[in-house]
């Protein structure tokens, strides 16, 4: 028998459907539909110049939407061969870093919302609000950013953001000891999460998983470790990296995620260069294709953009991590029971606006 | 050939990388005359992101990729299947596959080159699952049909949508809808 | 599933005016019955009970809005912000609540696709009287960025009857906070109508209370 969760269902966070046949109360297959939130945005990218593109890429992923920006920029520099100025680097670090602790802390909230700990959805969500507060300084929004430009930056960030986001980071690196102490004691997130949506290394690799779903499997890779872009050779910073697969593993990957986020954006407050704060760039792009992968706090994405010689571009393309991870969620979810779907999703971290595009 | 004003393709003064010389030199032994060229690419600009790229192209003669594929996966450990991508030429469709190795961070970029008319190839996802959505995607969009496919159909579209809206003659908004 | 209006929107006629045809007649029944029911009752009794009881109630449904809890796009995240720590929404009375069938307005935050448009039609009409529905954000209004997508409803009004418009993109939680209270404002100004609650609400307001 088929059974339909969602689109609209308190634990699909998102607007997706996952199909699942059970017999009984075992789930015996599963086939995720997606698609409810397609809005074109390749499409649209073609008709748009690059920078006017950039607002519609913001929307995207609107949890992590610096990352995305910034991912769409990095290609249109990669393009064009624009060379950014190291404190553009430094800030783009910086703030990627602390849109991933904003994203993992709002997925925190949400997973353990489904789990039934509705306290641990309140903290996460306080302690995002501040980080929400230090981006509005620098950018003047809560959520839509449009921060950076072809080359750069558009506003440069002064001494009182830097001072203040160490205060932050270091808040919310205290706060992450509470949260384990939290979730680790607690017998019911262990019993709901351990050894629940178990994947394993061979099949995480082959199937496309990336990000902190393919960390919790034992593959150590992270695009900032093996092909750094930006300032990322520079920082000082761990991957963690568990072996089980299962919900807990990718939880605790992300908790240890977020403090060492904490500390890279603490890294570049204190060594951020002097300088330029944005580049020369051409306003027209050459007729070859570029691509670069970030990583995202869902896993590898890219953006592959192809010029036209105009101010357009011609074919756009972005692979979004969630996108092929929603595809292997079928493997994870052999065998297990329907009151396990709501962990198992979350533990995924699924933001549809990156998978519809 | 280039519009008129537009500005020229960056040429890399940099060499490529060895280990990438090496496995483009594999590749072109392996799979002699059946890919039409396989390269190892310059890095452009070691300040955007330090990469390492070996080109192969197909062109039309795709029987050789489902062994290359499969090569590449067994033998030279390219795990990871991350992009696929289908550009729509005015008179061709162009499909390439990127893939990743894990463990020596290369990433292998294989262009195939189809009739717009009819664009049929091989399925990258006998050999990497990761394949499977991000072709069903293609297929959605562009109208790609990939050949021995496990489950061809729209994944992002509604099921009985008519058209593949990335092709450049589709029009956004079809004559009769205001909606 | 009622398609009906969107087979009559694909031939394009209007889809606004849909609802209040059918609930026009089904009114004129109700006020008929009522009428033949309770003969023993004096119609200043019933006007009297009408506007006490219906003025209490005006403020209960005021005061305790459940939403459904249906997150769509960019615009959700702003209202799962709205009710968290900070901009605590449910000292207005809000309580999300996960099941349509006992819900009283819809939040529609986001971009409408082709995809989605019958399903949030669905959810809609499995809400029961008396409901109204939030268009939170450009995209729920008129489409927003992605009024050029092949895929976007232009705003969700072509789909249901949309109460308050809440413009932003996305509006801060204080702006939706504002919208929720000019939506508490719209229901207090309803007539109050106790005795043929719902049905006598749901005429008012597209008949002219707006």
């Amino acid at each position: 028998m088929w059974i339909n969760i969602g689109p609209q269902h308190p634990s699909t966070h998102g607007l997706w459907d996952l199909r699942i046949k059970v017999n009984g109360e075992v789930i015996v297959d599963s086939d995720p539909q997606v698609g409810y939130l397609h809005r074109s945005v390749e499409k649209i990218c073609e008709r748009k110049e690059f920078i006017m593109a950039m607002p519609m890429t913001e929307r995207l992923c609107y949890v992590a939407n610096m990352n995305w920006t910034h991912l769409y920029v990095h290609a249109v520099e990669k393009l064009m061969n624009v060379e950014v100025p190291d404190r553009a680097k430094w800030i783009r670090v910086m703030v990627c870093e602390m849109n991933r602790v904003a994203s993992h802390l709002f997925w925190l909230g949400a997973f353990v919302h489904d789990i039934g700990n509705l306290t641990m959805f309140l903290w996460p969500i306080r302690e995002r609000e501040y980080v929400l507060d230090l981006l509005e300084y620098i950018t003047g929004a809560r959520m839509m950013y449009n921060y950076p430009r072809i080359g750069g930056q558009v506003k440069d960030v002064d001494d009182k953001f830097l001072r203040r986001s160490k205060v932050v980071m270091d808040m919310i690196l205290e706060r992450t000891f509470e949260y384990e102490k939290m979730l680790d004691e607690s017998d019911m997130f262990g019993v709901r999460t351990k050894g629940v949506g178990v994947i394993d290394r061979a099949m995480a690799k082959n199937a496309g998983l990336t990000g902190p779903a393919l960390r919790a499997c034992g593959v150590d890779f992270d695009v900032r470790k093996a092909t750094p872009y930006w300032a990322y050779g520079e920082v000082d910073f761990e991957v963690p990296v568990y072996d089980e697969g299962d919900c807990f593993a990718r939880y605790r990957v992300r908790l240890e995620e977020i403090r060492e986020s904490c500390k890279i954006v603490k890294q570049c407050a204190d060594r951020m260069p002097e300088g330029e704060f944005i580049g020369k760039a051409p306003r027209v792009a050459p007729k070859t294709y570029a691509w670069v992968r970030h990583e995202d706090p869902r896993g590898e994405s890219m953006c592959f953009i192809m010029g036209t010689g105009g101010k357009n571009a011609y074919r756009v393309k972005f692979r979004s991590p969630a996108f092929v991870n929603i595809s292997a969620l079928p493997i994870m979810l052999l065998g297990y029971k329907i009151p396990d779907v709501p962990a198992v999703m979350g533990s995924i971290d699924v933001c549809i606006g990156e998978v519809d595009r | 050939m280039l519009p008129p004003g537009a500005p020229p393709v960056p040429v890399s003064t940099l060499p490529p990388a060895p280990e990438c010389v090496e496995l483009a030199a594999r590749i072109e032994e392996a799979f002699k005359g059946k890919v039409k060229a396989a390269k190892a690419m310059n890095p452009l600009n070691p300040g955007i992101q330090k990469e390492l790229n070996v080109f192969v192209d197909v062109a039309t003669d795709h029987k050789a990729l489902p062994d290359l594929w499969r090569w590449l996966r067994d033998k030279e450990g390219f795990d990871h299947c991350s992009l696929v991508v289908a550009i729509d030429h005015m008179d061709r469709i162009e499909v390439k596959h990127l893939l990743f190795s894990y463990t020596s961070h290369i990433t292998v970029e294989t262009s195939a080159t189809l009739d717009r008319i009819d664009p049929l190839m091989p399925s990258a996802s006998l050999a990497w699952r990761g394949a499977n959505w991000l072709e069903r995607e293609q297929f959605d969009l562009m109208g790609v049909k990939f050949v021995d496919h496990p489950d061809l159909r729209r994944v992002l579209l509604p099921d009985d949508w008519i058209g593949h809206p990335l092709r450049k003659d589709y029009e956004f908004r079809q004559a009769g809808e205001w909606w | 599933m009622d398609l009906e209006p969107l087979a009559r929107a694909a031939e394009g006629e209007g889809v606004l005016f849909t609802r209040s045809k059918e609930l026009l007649m089904r009114t004129q029944n109700l006020i008929e019955r009522q009428l033949v029911e309770a003969p023993f009752v004096s119609t200043f009794v019933k006007r009297l009970v009408d506007k006490s009881m219906g003025e209490i109630l005006k403020v209960g449904q005021a005061a305790s809005i459940w939403p459904l809890h249906l997150g769509i796009a960019c615009c959700a995240i702003e209202m799962a912000a709205m009710g968290a720590s900070r901009f605590d929404a449910e000292r207005l009375g809000i309580l999300f609540w996960s099941s349509p069938r006992q819900c009283d307005v819809l939040f529609i935050n986001g971009t409408v696709s082709r995809k989605f448009a019958p399903r949030l039609r669905m959810l809609y009409d499995q809400m029961p009287e008396p409901k109204w529905a939030l268009a939170v954000g450009n995209c729920a209004i008129s489409g927003g960025p992605f009024f050029e997508g092949y895929n976007t409803v232009l705003g969700a009004d072509q789909i249901l009857p949309v109460d308050v418009y809440v413009p932003g993109c996305p509006p801060r939680p204080e702006a939706m906070l504002f919208g929720l209270i000019k939506l508490q404002e719209k229901i207090l100004m309803q007539r109050a109508d106790f005795l043929g609650t719902g049905i006598r609400q749901e005429l008012a307001r597209e008949a002219g209370a707006h």
